[in-house]
């Protein structure tokens, strides 16, 4: 007890908490830097500019919590900025058309195929339910033409339902149904090559970014750089439902990240299959061993980071009145360092969607702020390049270290701290145990700095074997 | 060098041990897997710098930072997995991290180091270019551009760690009238084999190494490989004899009980075939009934971890072979399947292939089991800590919380963590590859009570593992593997480390007939399963 003990109450807590530290600073700085309105308010603080600030990181934050998803399985996924460009397209072009065009020869197939192959699985998965209560199977013919007659009679309602819309142009709902559908695939399509292709994701995604532009280009027409949409005129007037302010406060894209992090936080922390996507980031190989059907869960994780890109590309046609194919230009480097910045390791199996949502409004308010201070837009790219390393950093570092807390204090060097604080894989937690640290000490290419390794007790790397 | 000695954490690797090498001598390092050869080697050749004791080269005293040091003095080391650059010429594997420059620093001159290691080759009688890349010579030549290296860096002493594991009977006397050459123009040479007739062939000294310790060393001409084998195993034997006496003498009659796993004919294609060597394994065949335990013994690169992972769906290369579980015929394409079956795998790198090092243990306790730990989907914490408290108590477990990340465990509680999870399975068959790799004493005995006590429980277990004395002990019955194929099939009343080692060494005897390519009767070949390509980790 003594000192020691409350040094380490309280070391406990400021590695929990060290991911909020940083937003409460840069929140702080907001609000001391902001410029005070004729009437004495304070700009940043005032709700019209939260609000806004909401608003601004909705498209990055719902692609970003995709991004995590992908990185947690130890991957990367770079054509998520194509795929919302592409949906955004799609998304415009649905909307102000009311007689066939390339969007609906690209998008009518493809939701058909995602409409048969997911009524397929679902059947398989009912018929596998029933074959258990009844306690016999099914032949497999008998269950091969079932599921097939099921998909295929979902391909073709669907496809009429969309034929059918298309008369009227697409309503809201249509495009939300229709446009996450074909992001979804694309997706699914990354995660096939990836998992049975054995292919670097990396390289895989980079291909798709690449496929996915031209896609989104031919689809809007040589001469179409922009789709615009007039809701009223040339759309449908419940389209603005996507970027209406509800109490006059709440921008709706925000309510669609924050059901976002919420469905996905969710998915993580209490599923089945949230703990099949930590287990294949944090040793693919023991997962498999395991009977985790890795591949399976690899391909449902870029599906999933694909159709939340696509979904952020009917909301970015929402918000800007436009669907183009270069929207999307940068997108993936965004949400890459949103999820880094919250500390979301890219080697796989440490981190968050709590932490993703921190490092997206990390991101958000610092060009907020930036843009309040009317600092210059190149300045301001400058200015992001440093915060993100320097936020990373302090990610990357254990408090302690960056404060020299660990010298004042001398630690017992069986890292119980580290151990307990370590337990739900928040990324916050750097103090890593022993072998944790040895891993990341040869693994990552921030460590291998080494100022964190005179930390390590000279025994923690024989300890672990 | 002169007593010396080397931990791997509580791990004893080399006790004082003393080894000479005089000059233009052959020296044959033997011992069997883990007794510490390698390691010997590795602190001579500079990879190692922790250790205690003296170290001199041709009388002075030497202590070595880098294998740069090593090879300063001329100690150059061939390891037994090569380290060359395949996609690389000759030439410049021959010189790599000593390019011959010209002028300009960095600027490596091509044709100058072609030249040199063409006359290097010659010197071998190797005709291959210098140009030609590494990856297209077979793994003899390879072996032979390692030599050259050597060469080019001016060794005085040669360290070969099992040359010839790789080699055809042709490439390896290749290798041997060149090391006999070598050695008589001056070059001192240790090498280190399994192979006893290579081993009497070459070497003027044999020293033996047993747990890290010197077991004897001495004159090669003169001793038999009787007293070889006996020097490499004679051990701990009586340590675990009570519990073996007592075994035999309540030894069940295993042929009358059905098997529970029962496989034929098992078959793994190798990633690099060679004529003496075409597949990783071939031809097993056992049966394990309840409550047995059925040992597989052989040397390194048996084949051990690659027949429980073939049976397992764990491995990725095409295999075949017929699987019956109860009698059943099944098919295995992969683990899942494979834990659908009854089966449990308790591999043989923990930290590789069984544990999340990052997560907790209740996480990896509970990952094989987590669909029924949950419903629709939603993994029910109260089941999750329920089991991890249940077999942290049973398996008795040392955590500080059953959150604490398994990394940080000591090795002998991340293989009671592996096994639980398993365990939690209610499997059936038990395959267990080195169960008690790299483990303290105490943790070992733990594991050895365990196997016992799951056995009386009725399970079948497969048992791999390289130490003879455990594999004695826990076993029912031993199938001894050599290069892939099974060559004995002991009872309990036949063991002895002697015979098993024979069956095991190449060239040594042979109890069964191996029936050759799998498949030879012709229902056998329809019922084959390949298992396409699906690799494991990136």
């Amino acid at each position: 007890m003594g000192s020691r003990f409350y040094a380490e109450v309280l070391s406990t807590f400021l590695l929990r908490t060290k991911l909020y530290w940083s937003l409460l600073i840069l929140l702080a700085v907001g609000i001391i830097t902001s410029p005070v309105s004729s009437k004495g308010v304070n700009i940043f603080l005032s709700t019209g500019n939260l609000s806004d600030v909401l608003r601004q990181v909705s498209n990055n934050g719902i692609v970003a919590v995709g991004m995590t998803l992908v990185i947690l399985t130890g991957g990367i996924d770079l054509s998520v900025g194509s795929i919302m460009a592409l949906g955004s397209v799609l998304c415009a072009m649905l909307l102000t058309h009311d007689e066939r065009t390339s969007a609906t020869l690209l998008a009518f197939p493809v939701l058909a195929a995602v409409c048969a192959f997911c009524t397929a699985w679902g059947a398989s998965y009912l018929m596998g339910l029933r074959d258990h209560a009844a306690g016999k199977k099914l032949s497999s013919t008998h269950r091969a033409l079932a599921t097939g007659l099921a998909g295929l009679v979902a391909a073709l309602a669907a496809w009429w339902l969309a034929a059918a819309q298309v008369q009227s142009k697409f309503g809201v709902i249509g495009v939300l149904i229709v446009v996450p559908a074909v992001g979804l695939a694309f997706g699914w399509f990354n995660g096939l090559i990836i998992t049975k292709g054995r292919l670097q994701p990396f390289i895989v995604t980079l291909a798709m970014m690449v496929g996915v532009l031209g896609i989104a280009r031919v689809v809007a027409g040589q001469d179409a750089a922009v789709h615009p949409v007039y809701t009223g005129t040339n759309a449908t007037e419940d389209f603005d439902i996507l970027r209406s302010l509800l109490y006059r406060i709440v921008p709706v894209p925000g309510l669609f990240f924050l059901a976002v992090v919420v469905l996905s936080a969710t998915l993580l922390r209490v599923t089945t299959f949230g703990r099949y996507v930590y287990a294949i980031g944090g040793n693919e190989q023991a997962a498999r061993l395991s009977g985790v059907e890795v591949d399976r869960v690899k391909i449902a994780v870029y599906a999933i980071s694909g159709f939340l890109a696509s979904l952020a590309g009917v909301l970015y046609t929402a918000q800007y009145r436009q669907g183009k194919p270069d929207a999307g230009v940068g997108m993936e480097l965004d949400a890459i360092a949103a999820v880094v910045i919250g500390g979301t390791s890219l080697m796989g199996g440490k981190g968050s969607i709590a932490g993703t949502f921190v490092g997206v409004l990390i991101f958000g308010f610092l060009s907020n702020i930036l843009q309040l201070n009317n600092i210059d837009s190149n300045t301001q790219l400058v200015l992001k390049g440093g915060i993100i390393l320097a936020a990373v950093l302090v990610q990357e570092r254990s408090l302690g270290d960056l404060l020299g807390l660990k010298y004042l204090f001398s630690w017992r060097s069986d890292h119980s701290i580290a151990a307990q604080a370590h337990h739900d894989f928040s990324p916050q937690q750097t103090g890593t145990p022993a072998s944790a640290t040895e891993r990341q000490l040869t693994d990552h290419p921030l460590n291998k700095g080494g100022s964190g390794q005179h930390l390590q007790p000279s025994n923690a790397k024989l300890d672990s074997n | 060098m002169q007593g010396v000695s080397k931990t791997f954490g509580k791990i004893d690797v080399l006790r004082n041990v003393d080894f000479d090498l005089r000059a233009g001598e052959i020296h044959a390092l033997m011992g069997e897997n883990g007794a510490g050869k390698s390691t010997l080697m590795k602190i001579a050749g500079g990879i190692y710098h922790d250790y205690r004791g003296e170290m001199a080269v041709f009388g002075e005293p030497v202590r070595f930072a880098s294998p740069r040091d090593a090879s300063r003095v001329g100690i150059a080391v061939i390891h037994q997995e090569l380290n060359l650059v395949p996609a690389m010429t000759v030439a410049e594997n021959i010189f790599l991290g000593y390019e011959k420059v010209r002028g300009i620093p960095f600027l490596v001159d091509r044709n100058a180091q072609a030249r040199a290691a063409a006359r290097i080759l010659d010197t071998l009688n190797f005709q291959a270019s210098p140009h030609a890349p590494v990856s297209n010579l077979r793994i003899g030549e390879q072996q032979l551009v390692e030599v050259a290296k050597a060469l080019a860096q001016n060794a005085r002493i040669l360290v070969m760690d099992e040359p010839t594991s790789a080699l055809s009977v042709a490439e390896a006397e290749r290798l041997h009238a060149i090391i006999r050459r070598l050695s008589s123009e001056g070059a001192s040479i240790v090498y280190i084999s399994h192979r006893m007739e290579e081993v009497f062939n070459l070497a003027q000294t044999i020293t033996v190494l047993r747990d890290g310790a010197v077991a004897g060393s001495l004159p090669a001409a003169g001793v038999s490989r009787r007293d070889l084998i006996r020097l490499m195993v004679g051990r701990d034997v009586q340590e675990f004899l009570s519990l073996r006496s007592k075994e035999v003498a309540r030894e069940p009659d295993l042929d009358l009980k059905p098997p529970v796993l029962s496989v034929r004919n098992l078959w793994l294609t190798h990633p690099k075939p060679t004529v003496s060597r075409p597949r990783l394994v071939d031809g097993v065949s056992f049966d394990v009934a309840d409550g047995e335990v059925l040992g597989l013994a052989g040397l390194m690169g048996a084949g051990r971890s690659e027949v429980l992972e073939t049976i397992f769906g764990a491995q990725t290369m095409a295999s075949g072979g017929h699987i019956r579980i109860n009698g059943q015929l099944v098919t295995i394409g992969s683990p899942t399947e494979a834990k659908q079956a009854g089966l449990a795998l308790v591999t043989e790198d923990r930290k590789r292939d069984g544990l999340v090092l990052d997560a907790g243990v209740d996480f990896n306790l509970a990952l094989p089991v987590l669909k029924q730990l949950s419903a629709a989907m939603f993994v029910s914490r109260k089941a999750e800590n329920d089991l991890a408290a249940r077999q942290i108590r049973s398996l008795g477990i040392r955590v500080r919380s059953p959150r604490q990340a398994a990394g940080t465990l000591s090795g002998g509680n991340q293989q009671k963590v592996v096994l639980a999870k398993w365990l939690e399975t209610s499997p059936r068959i038990l395959l267990l590859d080195e169960p008690t790799r790299g483990i303290d004493v105490g943790a070992k005995a733990e594991i050895y009570r365990l196997i016992q006590d799951l056995k009386d429980r009725g399970l079948a277990v497969v048992l791999a593992s390289s130490e003879l004395p455990e594999l004695m002990a826990l076993s029912d019955r031993i199938l001894v593997l050599r290069e892939g194929q099974p060559t004995a099939l002991l009872k309990k009343i036949e063991f002895s480390p002697d015979l098993i080692m024979d069956y095991a060494s190449p060239g040594g005897a042979v109890q069964m007939v191996f029936q050759g390519v799998a498949g030879s009767a012709p229902e056998a070949e329809s019922a084959d399963r390949i298992t396409a390509g699906r690799r494991a980790g990136g």
